[in-house]
């Protein structure tokens, strides 16, 4: 399967991708805060070895990269992508990634835990991206001992993970739940269910864009399917909350809501400088515009990818050099226009 | 980095706050035997040191897991190779718990059928 964002077959704006990330650690060392460098290093051969040379088939499938001797630039590329944390960007000891060709799978050692292993799929398959997870664990496991209580079950570092590791999220694209001011009222809900809803970029972050990550915030005396079932279910309901909403607004608001997308559209065409954040939002006036047939210029471009291509360091990239904010905004903003 | 000591005492579930106050100035908690991690050092990243400080911080951690997690049994996956013989006893309790919910609905054919089950089970070895 594609990138989450590369994706096109799905046309649906507001389900954009599933996560699933578990977190383990290994019984024989100490967690990461007590971790030396040595330590460090022999965790990080003996989970890359346990994936790349298992018998599975899984072994073929990734490719590694030692993140200590990545340049800044490449991890936040990396993070832009969503295979790596913020953590892991800032890390300064011995650290690795798995990663695999398709870019569904990433294998973070060294991260808070030893292991974070996420799968990403486009769209709401929060299944399939559990069972690719469950399947990578096992065989790590077959090789590695890990860090489990009968009690508590995985240990993990931060005991807001211990139980399953599983932390489970689906990035959403909800522009009317919050043009029509509903946001805390669903985080109310959320919170209620024993679930959260954060920015893009996980805990901390901002939701530019409109983007949001409802995920599990319980993680001990739950199942994992059940945990998967309790998200499927309220993501299912944000869905038709903001389908609801959107004709709501193109019922009752449908000049305010066209000169929005329009006024979008045209700072993106136009635009000679523009932020990260300006265009996230642009981009995401478009794209709700587009499914909600107003505006028909951006069929043939997929929005999605444009959001995470104009994030710094993808704009850094694509200029081939490390590039000042404002300068960075002007090339964002000729980047755009080539494409619009 | 997130410290979940900004959750628990930033959400809105949590009812006793004296309790939590009492436990986070807890300043007698030995250092955990394993890895030397202290609490005070616990307090302030929101991480332990391994994972024995589950154990040497037991008394802290319990009535923390109960706020912020609800519950302080695990109940997911057991790990593939050196969890069998606790899969054999989760897949017992489990049997167990159908068995009780069998009888209790005077479902006899089926009790019959579950405890079978349940004998079969714990005579594998």
């Amino acid at each position: 399967m594609a990138i989450w964002y590369k994706e096109t077959q799905n046309d649906d704006d507001i389900i954009l991708s599933s996560r699933i990330r578990l977190a383990r650690n290994l019984k024989n060392y100490p967690f990461i805060t007590k971790l030396n460098d040595e330590g460090r290093e022999k965790i990080v051969k003996e989970i890359k070895k346990s994936v790349m040379s298992s018998n599975s088939v899984l072994k073929d499938m990734f490719e590694y990269t030692d993140i200590t001797k990545t340049s800044p630039l490449e991890r936040h590329l990396l993070k832009e992508e969503r295979l790596i944390s913020e953590d892991m960007v800032e890390t300064k000891g011995n650290a690795g990634l798995l990663v695999d060709k398709d870019k569904n799978v990433s294998i973070m050692i060294c991260e808070e835990d030893h292991i974070r292993l996420q799968c990403i799929y486009p769209g709401l398959n929060l299944e399939k991206a559990y069972d690719m997870a469950d399947k990578i664990d096992n065989v790590i496991e077959e090789t590695v001992d890990y860090a489990f209580s009968p009690q508590y079950g995985y240990l993990t570092a931060c005991p807001t993970n211990v139980g399953t590791g599983l932390r489970a999220s689906v990035m959403v694209h909800i522009p009317a739940i919050n043009i029509c001011g509903r946001m805390k009222g669903l985080a109310d809900m959320l919170s209620k269910l024993g679930l959260t809803v954060r920015g893009l970029f996980g805990e901390g972050s901002e939701a530019d864009g409109y983007l949001y990550q409802i995920s599990n915030q319980i993680t001990l005396g739950v199942s994992e399917n059940e945990i998967i079932d309790k998200l499927k279910n309220a993501v299912e309901s944000i869905v038709t909350m903001e389908k609801t909403l959107r004709q709501e607004l193109k019922d009752n608001n449908l000049v305010a809501i066209s000169d929005r997308v329009w006024r979008s559209y045209g700072t993106l065409k136009y635009a000679q400088s523009i932020s990260g954040k300006e265009a996230k939002q642009c981009l995401s006036d478009c794209l709700l515009g587009k499914n909600m047939g107003i505006i028909n210029t951006v069929d043939n471009i997929n929005l999605k990818e444009l959001m995470v291509l104009s994030e710094p360091a993808h704009i850094s990239k694509a200029f081939g050099k490390d590039l000042k904010p404002e300068e960075r905004d002007v090339k964002r903003a000729e980047f755009i226009r080539s494409i619009i | 980095m997130y410290n979940f000591f900004d959750d628990f005492f930033g959400d809105s579930f949590i009812n006793d706050l004296n309790l939590i106050s009492q436990i986070l100035s807890n300043s007698t908690v030995k250092p955990c035997d394993q890895c030397g991690c202290t609490y005070e050092e616990f307090r302030k990243t929101g991480l332990l040191g391994c994972g024995n400080c589950y154990n040497a911080f037991y008394s802290e951690i319990e009535p923390m897991l109960k706020e912020i997690q609800f519950n302080t049994r695990h109940k997911g996956k057991i790990p593939m190779r050196s969890g069998v013989g606790l899969r054999k006893e989760q897949k017992l309790a489990k049997l167990k718990e159908q068995l009780n919910e069998a009888v209790r609905k005077e479902n006899y054919e089926e009790a019959a059928k579950i405890h079978k089950s349940i004998r079969q089970l714990e005579d594998e070895k």
